[in-house]
């Protein structure tokens, strides 16, 4: 059981790992503008996020 | 609040926002790209294909001495202000310059594309007294405003015609 938690944790880490580093590459050709836009907009989605969390009792 | 979800969705509407700023941050700007077709094949140099160090290696065709290369070299402007900018081509051997092929006044409306259009004789550029078994290598240089396109033409010598055999004589 404890073994399948810490598979899942490699495989959310994992897809981090590689969202992040997509999202990096996107961002270096980015505008300033587009740079900024998905700056606040990546602030809201986990403002966001933690609030529904949040009101889910987390 | 009585939607449960509601901060779920405001927080998927920012992630569905993000990906619409890369895609169309990723559309607006100024694309060029080059069509040269040495009668064979055309070789098309994308936009992203321009930087060697990204790219890895230097935009090239090759032609046969006698061939010709018809080059098209495009702007597409997809911001919504009008550009206009003066395209000049020149042709280069190592450091030193050989010709001025065109100069050019470019103006592209809002959306739209224009063309530069011209074409080079392999033998032409082939300095005389030079040797027929070797290639002679010619960088043409596209510019435009501050922005410098290098793209390496490579003239290589004529195909092999073998001689033909003599007829052996009977015995």
């Amino acid at each position: 059981m404890k073994l399948e938690y810490v598979l899942y944790g490699f495989g959310i880490l994992f897809c981090i790992a590689g969202v992040g580093y997509l999202a990096a590459e996107y961002v270096r050709y980015l505008s300033e503008a587009g740079k900024i836009g998905s700056l606040l907009l990546t602030v809201g989605l986990f403002t966001f996020l933690g609030k529904y969390f949040e009101r889910l009792g987390w | 609040m009585k939607n449960k979800a509601l901060y779920l969705y405001l927080a998927l509407a920012c992630f569905v926002g993000i990906i619409l700023i890369f895609i169309f941050d990723g559309y607006i700007g100024l694309y060029d790209t080059l069509v040269m077709d040495n009668g064979q094949y055309p070789q098309k140099v994308e936009a992203d294909q321009w930087s060697p160090e990204r790219y890895g290696y230097l935009a090239n065709t090759g032609v046969e001495r006698g061939g010709r290369v018809d080059f098209t070299y495009t702007v597409e402007n997809h911001r919504f202000s009008e550009y206009g900018e003066t395209v000049s081509v020149t042709l280069w051997h190592n450091q030193d310059k050989l010709s001025d092929i065109l100069t050019q006044t470019v103006t592209v409306k809002t959306f739209d594309k224009a063309e530069v259009k011209w074409s080079l004789d392999a033998e032409s550029l082939v300095p005389p007294g030079y040797p027929s078994d070797i290639n002679y290598n010619v960088s043409v240089v596209i510019t435009r405003g501050d922005i410098e396109r290098r793209a390496l033409l490579s003239i290589n010598p004529s195909p092999f015609v073998p001689k033909p055999v003599p007829a052996v004589p009977p015995r």
